[in-house]
């Protein structure tokens, strides 16, 4: 296992040629090579993979500003994924709302609930906050379960409505693509302006040692409740188009397997790093959605790779924020002075 | 039937789901307290256990072999949990132990689907079937029996971590993990011990959950899970009584839910109840405040 790591974590020469190339050229030749296909191709399972990527993509990024930005352990996207889907859906089915108008909506659903999480990040930390936000996604399941009156309990609502833009419904999944494509470029574009601003500094700072960020006068509380609203308003984004998309809402979408599944896609592609984030959704999205048969063995490829990130390569593919324990920096053991201190655990 | 002795029915009801969670819960609380590491295959380790003493019944293993077969079965894969999961990633951000465990409850689960499937199945113990009539509430002899060897459990864990040389073992390294290794207290050891008895006692727990609701499903493991961390959240974890206490409070609090409320809303009541407990006592409605070590 230890070649396994050194391997995996060896700098190759290629590795650094590629990583001076400034990033945002990547991002031109992928948007470049995104807006070609609809051209030059008309293969609608392609587009329907593609299209499912980028939800997940935006919903990814959103767990990915909680937990890799800020520091923050959630397990809980599903929840704002499933009210964005239920609250742009419903919005267009009851009011009629213009979708730009009901994408919005699901953002801001989706944003407020990210708060009502947000308040106990304020008071509970690490572990305590993972399970409040599994117990906050089970309750969103629940309720969309039980509250037959507007979620359709079990049944959930078929046949909902396509997008309409400006007059033009949306009836392929080339049209769904480009719309999804859109919205991942404003998404990633945003990320990237956040993180390379004084926002983006203070979560770095609060996922790194709360209590040196509050020494240091950043608003902790803010950050957090800033992060959680902002990840959980992506999530909604990426409800509204899935619910659409799709075609149906229900409560079997929305379960924890989904937030597993969120948290395995953020944790492959690396903490912190957006293109990371799309790589992830890009592996695992396009392995679930294009080999059905590996349906009996979802839970295997979902925990076999939680495994091997920790295990093997803890930043993940393109991260490169290091999990460290808070407080004083580990001592070297080449030191000289401290290589005579005992290791009570090594010995026995 | 009168309003009271509705009212006390559920109380009934209650207590003896509520003595499964607080099974759970101290065998949780105690794997907690060890390494302070919540580990969240201890749900899945109890659902495998308990569809393995499915399985032996069915095949006609008599119920006192397949039963403690059963939770040495978890005892085992408590062991491999904590060598595979936990011992690698000591020392690293707490987050690390906390996903592969995770991946490790996504990997029995998996296994478990492709061996029995995803239908509940009804288990197949037959326990005589008795109602007592204490003051006007009937009692069956299921709840009584899962009650009373949930109790009995309990207790005898509790005087294997006080009175027993390895229970001292277990409580130095929960203490001061670096110290006990000095005092020549196999660290390493303990800890896996811990694990092996947290799987045992969570299979335990699993088989009384079947018997009491004569049901064995794949997300059993993961609900009784969440529910047993909230008890021990209620009760302040690591703390063993806070854990029994807790797990009994929580079980009549939703017998209550589901009684007077909406059975749906039955687990959503009891997740609820976390995250307010959370949000007014971090440590727990039975713990002292505890300031964090800079």
């Amino acid at each position: 296992m230890e070649m396994v790591r050194g391997l995996l974590n060896t700098r190759s020469p290629i590795r650094t040629m590629v990583e001076r190339i400034p990033p945002v050229w990547f991002y031109v030749m992928a948007l470049a090579v995104m807006l070609v296909l609809p051209i030059v191709s008309d293969d609608a399972f392609m587009f329907r993979i593609l299209t499912m990527i980028m939800i997940w993509s935006i919903l990814a990024l959103g767990q990915n500003v909680i937990t890799g930005f800020c520091g923050q352990l959630s397990f809980g996207q599903a929840a704002f994924y499933g009210i964005g889907a239920y609250t742009s859906v419903l919005l267009t089915i009851h009011f009629g709302l213009p979708y730009p108008l009901a994408l919005v909506a699901s953002a801001v659903a989706a944003g407020l609930f990210g708060l009502l999480v947000g308040y106990p990040a304020i008071r509970v930390g690490g572990d305590y906050l993972f399970l409040v936000t599994i117990g906050f996604a089970e309750i969103m399941r629940l309720v969309f379960l039980n509250w037959d009156a507007v979620t359709g309990g079990a049944v959930g609502i078929p046949n909902v409505p396509t997008i309409e833009l400006f007059g033009h419904a949306l009836y392929t999944n080339k049209e769904y693509f480009l719309l999804s494509l859109f919205l991942l470029s404003v998404v990633v574009f945003a990320l990237h302006r956040i993180i390379a601003s004084d926002i983006g500094r203070s979560f770095k700072a609060v996922r790194e040692d709360e209590i040196a960020a509050k020494a240091v006068g950043i608003n902790v509380a803010r950050y957090k409740l800033l992060a959680f609203r902002l990840g959980a308003a992506l999530g909604g984004i990426a409800g509204s188009v899935a619910g659409h998309f799709l075609a149906y809402v229900g409560p079997d979408n929305f379960t924890n397997w989904e937030s597993t599944m969120v948290f395995v896609i953020v944790l492959l592609g690396g903490l912190g790093s957006i293109p990371g984030t799309i790589l992830g959704a890009a592996i695992l999205i396009g392995a679930f959605e294009s080999a059905r048969g590996l349906v009996d063995y979802r839970l295997y490829v979902a925990g076999g790779l939680l495994l091997a990130v920790v295990l093997l390569k803890p930043s993940g593919l393109l991260g490169s924020v290091k999990l460290r324990t808070p407080g004083p920096p580990p001592v070297d053991p080449t030191d000289e002075a401290n290589a005579s201190e005992p290791q009570p655990n090594k010995l026995i | 039937m009168t309003f009271f002795e509705y009212f006390f029915a559920q109380i009934v009801n209650g207590l003896s789901a509520g003595s499964i969670y607080a099974l759970v819960a101290v065998g949780y609380s105690m794997v907690f307290g060890v390494l302070q590491m919540h580990n969240f295959a201890h749900g899945d380790t109890m659902m495998f256990g308990t569809y393995c003493a499915m399985a032996m019944l069915l095949a006609g293993v008599p119920a006192v072999v397949a039963i403690p077969a059963a939770m040495l079965i978890g005892a085992l894969f408590g062991l491999c949990i904590e060598r595979l999961a936990f011992k690698p990633t000591r020392g690293a951000h707490r987050m690390v132990p906390t996903v592969s465990a995770i991946g490790v409850a996504l990997i029995i689960r998996n296994t478990a689907q492709l061996i029995w499937g995803t239908s509940t199945e009804p288990f197949p113990l037959r326990v005589p079937q008795y109602t007592f009539q204490v003051a006007g509430i009937g009692v069956s002899s299921t709840q009584i029996l899962v009650f009373a060897t949930a109790l009995l459990l309990m207790i005898a864990t509790h005087y294997f971590v006080k009175k027993t040389l390895i229970g001292k073992a277990m409580r130095a390294v929960q203490q001061d993990i670096d110290a006990a290794g000095y005092m020549g207290i196999p660290v390493n050891r303990v800890i896996s011990m811990v694990y092996m008895l947290g799987g045992f006692l969570g299979v335990a727990a699993g088989i009384l959950f079947a018997i009491n609701y004569n049901t064995v499903f794949l997300m059993m493991g993961f609900t009784t899970m969440v529910k047993a961390f909230i008890a021990a959240v209620i009760g302040g974890i690591g703390n063993l009584q806070g854990a029994f206490f807790g797990g009994l409070l929580l079980g009549v609090i939703e017998a209550f839910a589901a009684g007077y409320i909406s059975s749906g809303y039955r687990d959503a009541i009891a997740l609820g109840l976390l995250i307010i407990v959370l949000l007014m006592r971090p440590n727990g409605l039975l713990s002292a405040k505890v300031a964090v070590k800079v």
